[in-house]
Formats: structure tokens, sequence, C-alpha cells
């Protein structure tokens, strides 16, 4: 179900442009290709360092090093070639991304199946997943909290406060998904729980009329206390509650202590997000101060 | 009388726990039919159909002081439909009540607090019961009371005391009549994909029956100061306990007891193991299942060697049941019970087993 709604979604992307997929290729791809040049860079810088500052320096090795500064110069000029590809590549993902999550975050509100939302809101971990995978700075400067410090200075233009506002929307984004993935979580946990639950009241109902007694019978004979006897039971009431009994309390304080932490993690998170919104408003206020529509 | 009194003692405690925080977690009520295999004293096994329909209610308070009341009282009513067989009569009804609640006081790291246990099984008395089912059903009633106090000295990290009274009653055979106390000590441990517990347990019980002695089918009653010695056990017990909720739901564990009687015949050694497993298949199903088997030597004075392979004889039950979700609060569920016992006595060695289709109601 995800994977075609997915595909639904990134249909429209694949006829245009790059898609996820592709994207991911390339900026794996120039990673590798990245880290292959830093190591040749790193070896050419180690081996100059040696020919410089040996004892005696013949002319050949001053020839040597000035041929692999100009080999150093090369490569570095290459590398950064490269991390700038990379950073455009980024910035085109970074579009991708943000509207595949509006689509999936709008999906999962609009959801009333459980299941299914569980699936779109594993879509979007993943997705999270990938986008801190491939383009990590983006995801740190997201989640960090630098926001909060974050405003429009009298110098700052047009393009600046575009700029700004769309940090805040990436923040709010993640903020979403984050939100998702606490739902997830506790979905997830209470899941767990009622299984628990379920098995603990199948041997509890078990035992209810058949207890585990340990019945033993001497030889017939008189009792010497309340007359004949037939059978002599002792009784071992809870002993097949036991696997109930020793773990419940215990499991009862987890399940307490994970509602709590859920509920305090969401309302940080939608205090965060309401203090995001008002940001955007506030900046798109002074963004349309400057006559931009 | 004293079972209503206590029914009435608990409705009482709800009500006044009305005015404090006080939740309802569950309610559940079960109407199923039955299918139960019985053996006669004569080792003649009958299969009678029946119905049963039980009710779960579990909740708890919040009192003054973070004070934590919990309970839970479980009571089911069973009828067999057919009680008339060659071999004799079997009683129709069974009435089963379960209570058990407990107050944890927390104070930092600390806890303490107590607990309490009723349960009851009423079986109605006919005159020509041939039935002697070893499986539960005699009517008794057992109490249990305990003080506890724990402590948390790491976050992950569980130590617990407990100190344990209990009396059981029997409705037919008095001399099985018993008290006893004890003390348990656990540590628990929590792993971050399991948890552990590790627990030993000591318990004295005297029993109103006394110490006899059987030579060529004729039991002798010593006399000490002009009475009967009572029957008195010692029992210990030590062991362990997994718990993970992930793949599935596991909760199981290993114990190995040492029961000490002066009364010959009832002093015993036992390797138990336990297991409770839950899952759930798909969003409508679950399938859950535990078992216990018992390997107990009443011969051997000394620790029975290990590896234990489980044998027909042993001492065990075993039970599945798979649930269908029909609606948010309707469910069906089917499933089957397996119970073997080996006693220290042959005549009293049998098996039963259980089929069971059931209608479960939450609210």
């Amino acid at each position: 179900m995800i994977y075609r709604l997915l595909l639904i979604l990134l249909l429209p992307l694949a006829l245009t442009a790059e898609t996820p997929d592709s994207l991911q290729m390339r900026i794996t791809a120039l990673d590798q290709r990245i880290a292959g040049l830093t190591k040749q860079v790193e070896q050419e810088k180690k081996e100059n360092e040696l020919r410089l500052s040996g004892p005696g320096k013949s002319e050949k090795s001053m020839q040597d090093a000035y041929v692999a500064a100009e080999r150093l110069n090369l490569l570095n000029s290459r590398l950064n070639e490269l991390n700038e590809q990379r950073t455009a590549l980024c910035n085109e993902w970074k579009i991708l991304y943000a509207d595949i999550v509006d689509k999936l975050l709008s999906a999962a509100q609009k959801e009333q199946d459980r299941e299914k939302k569980g699936d779109l809101g594993k879509g979007l971990q993943d997705l999270q997943n990938t986008n801190r995978r491939l383009c990590s700075d983006d995801w740190k400067a997201a989640v960090t909290q630098e926001w909060k410090d974050l405003r429009v200075e009298s110098y700052d233009g047009p393009p600046e406060i575009r700029q700004k506002i769309q940090l805040l929307q990436d923040i709010t984004r993640e903020i979403n998904i984050n939100l998702s993935r606490l739902d997830k979580q506790l979905q997830d946990f209470q899941r767990e729980q009622k299984t628990k639950e379920r098995a603990q009241e199948f041997i509890q109902e078990s035992t209810l009329f058949n207890d585990n007694l340990s019945v033993r019978r001497g030889e017939k004979s008189v009792d010497p206390l309340s007359g004949p006897i037939q059978a002599q039971p002792q009784i071992e009431t809870t002993a097949s509650t036991d696997i109930v009994n020793q773990s419940d309390s215990y499991g009862k304080e987890q399940q307490e202590q994970f509602e709590l932490q859920y509920q305090q993690k969401r309302k940080s998170l939608l205090s965060q997000k309401g203090e995001v919104s008002q940001k955007i408003r506030e900046f798109e206020e002074q963004y349309r101060r400057f006559g931009v529509p | 009388m004293k079972v209503a009194f206590a029914l009435l003692g608990a409705f009482c405690i709800l009500h006044t726990l009305d005015a404090a925080d006080f939740r309802l977690d569950k309610q559940k009520v079960k109407l199923s039919l039955e299918y139960e295999s019985f053996v006669d004293s004569f080792g003649n096994e009958v299969i009678t159909p029946g119905v049963k329909g039980t009710y779960l209610i579990k909740g708890k308070a919040a009192l003054p002081g973070s004070s934590i009341l919990n309970f839970e009282y479980q009571t089911g009513l069973k009828a067999n439909l057919h009680t008339s067989f060659d071999s004799g009569e079997l009683a129709p009804f069974q009435w089963s009540n379960r209570l058990n609640s407990s107050l944890t006081i927390p104070f930092g790291k600390f806890y303490t607090g107590g607990s309490f246990f009723l349960r009851n099984k009423w079986v109605s008395e006919i005159d020509r019961n041939q039935f002697i089912d070893v499986f539960g059903g005699l009517g008794y009633r057992d109490v249990q009371g305990s003080i506890f106090a724990g402590v948390f000295p790491a976050p992950d990290w569980e130590l617990n005391v407990s100190l344990h009274a209990s009396d059981v009653n029997f409705e037919e055979f008095r001399t099985s009549d018993s008290s006893g106390s004890g003390i348990s000590f656990r540590v628990s441990r929590r792993f971050s994909g399991f948890k552990m517990n590790v627990d030993y347990r000591i318990q004295k019980t005297e029993y109103n029956r006394p110490v006899f002695v059987s030579i060529d089918g004729t039991s002798f009653f010593p006399v000490s100061s002009g009475s009967f010695i009572p029957q008195q056990d010692d029992f210990q017990a030590g062991g362990f306990l997994i718990e993970f909720l992930r793949p599935f739901y596991f909760s199981g564990g290993y114990s190995y007891q040492i029961n000490d009687s002066n009364n010959p015949g009832f002093s015993y050694r036992n390797h138990k193991i336990s297991f409770l497993i839950g899952t759930d298949l798909g969003s409508d199903f679950h399938l859950q299942a535990y078992g216990i088997a018992q390997r107990q030597n009443f011969e051997e004075s000394g620790p029975l060697p290990l590896p234990v392979f489980l044998e027909d004889t042993d001492y065990d039950t075993v039970a599945v049941s798979l649930i269908r979700t029909l609606s948010e609060s309707t469910e069906m569920e089917f499933g089957a019970q397996r119970l073997i016992h080996n006693s220290s006595f042959e005549e009293l060695d049998a098996s039963k087993f259980i089929v069971f289709a059931a209608l479960n109601y939450r609210f």
C-alpha cells in the first residue's frame, strides 16, 4: 500500500525531472568519488610533507614537491567542483523530499485505518533516515534549536527573508515527522502491551477453573480428625499465575512511564510547532512589507 | 458467608475509591462453550459439554501521597450440561472467584506496600460424585496477604522483599487445610531488549493432616505428648524469569523447588519450567499459549540431574488459543488445554483436555 502510494506520488516527478531514487544514486556516486579524491589528496599531502621535511633536500625532491603541489591544486579544485555538484544535488533532493513528505503527512492525517496510518508513518521515517544519510548537514540545521534565534535582520532583503521562511518550513516538516514517529512508537508500544495483556488474560482465565492443584492421596484410612478421608489435597493455588504475577508490577510501571514520556514529548513538539508557525507568520508579514506578492 | 463478606468489602472499597483518582482499566465478559474430559475414581474417562461465563474487572486508584491501589477481580460460573454417567454423577456447577489487590506507596527510589489475594471456589455437592477432579474440581478458599518493600538502586535494577502469609481451607478435605508464612526475595534487571527476574522463596506450612505411616495398607498415626503430630512442610524455591516484548511477547522461566515434609510421601524435589507467549497475527488475529512442565520426584532427596527431558508422566499443562477480533469490543476465541498430572499416589495420576469456543466482550 505504502509503496503504491509512494509510486503515485513520485510518478509526476519521474516524468518531469529527477526521481528520489536517481538523486540518491547520483549523490551516493558523488560521495564515493569525493571519498576517493579526499583519500588521494591526503596521500599527496603526506608524501609532500615528507619530501619537504627530509634532512638533505635535493633539487629533484624540490621539483617533485612542486609537481605534487600542482597535482594537489588540481585535485582540490576537482574536489570543490564535486562538492558544489553535491550541494546542488542536495538542494534538488531537498525540494523533492519536502514535496513527498508534505504529501505523505497529509495522507497520514487523512487516513483512518490505523494499520495504513502506521505504514505511512514508517514510510516517513524511512524517508527521513534517507534524508539524514544523504544530506546530513541540512538535517542538522533543521533539528537543532537554532531556529529560535532566527530573526529578520535590518539588512535582510526579500531573498534572505524567503530563505529563512523556507528553513522554518523545513523545521516544521521535521517536527511533523517526529510527531508521526512518536505516534507510531506509541502505537507499537500499545500493540505490544495489548498482546502481553491478552496472553496474561488467557492464563488467568484458563486457571480460574483448572488450578494447578498438586493433589496427593493417602491409603484409604480413618482420619483421626474428621472421619473417613478419600483424598488429601495439597494445593499450590498460584503456581500457574506466577508467570504473570512476577512481571506484572514492573510492566505496569513501564507502561505508565512510557505514556508519560510520550505525552511530554508530544506536548513539547506541538509547542515547538506552534512557535515555528508563529515565526513563519511574522517573517511572511515582513516579507510582504517589501511589496513582494 | 465469608466470601460474601469479602466481596461486599471489595465492593464498598471500590465505592469509597470513587472519590479518589479512580480508573477502570478494563472489563471483560467471556461466554464459552466447552468440551471437557473427566476421569472417575476407577480411571474411566468421560467427556461432557459445558457452558461457562466469566467476568474480569481491572482498575487502579491514585490515593493521596502518590499511593496506588491496583485491583483485579475475576469471577466465573461453569455448568456441566451432561452430568449422569455409568460410572457416577458429575458436579453440575462450579463458581470460582479470584481477587488480587495491592497497595504501593512510593517514596523516592523506595516503595513499600501490601497485597491481598482471595481465591474461592464452590462446587455443587452431589451424592454419587465419583469424579475426583484433581485439576480444580474441589471447593476451597485461599486467602493470602503480604507486605513488601522494594528499591530501585539504579534505573534498570529493582530489589524486592516480601513477607507473606496464607490460609487455605477445603470444603470437604479438612485435613488438607493449611496455614503458612514465608519470605521471598526478587532481583529484577531490565536490559535493552528484555527483562530478567531472579527470585528465591521460602515458606513454612502447617497442615491439619497428621503425620501417618502406612504399613500393609493400614495407616498408623504417631502420637507425641498425647496428640497427633501435624504435618509440617518446609518449602523453598529459587529460579529466574525472562520477559521480552519483541518480536513477540514471551515470559518464561525455570524454578527449582524443594519441599521437605515430616510426613512420608509429601517431600519432593521439582524442576518447574513455564512459558507464556503471545503474538498478533495481523491486525485481527491474536495467538497466545502457555505451558507449565514439572518434573516432580518424591523419592530422591538430592537435586535431580540436568538436563531435564520431559516425559508423559510429568505434571504438565499446555494451552493455546486464537482470538479473532470482530469489532472494537467483540472477539471470537477458540482454544484448547491439556493437563497431565503425576502424583506420588498412582491412583491420582490423571490427564484432562478441554476445547472451547468463546465470545468475548470488552468494555
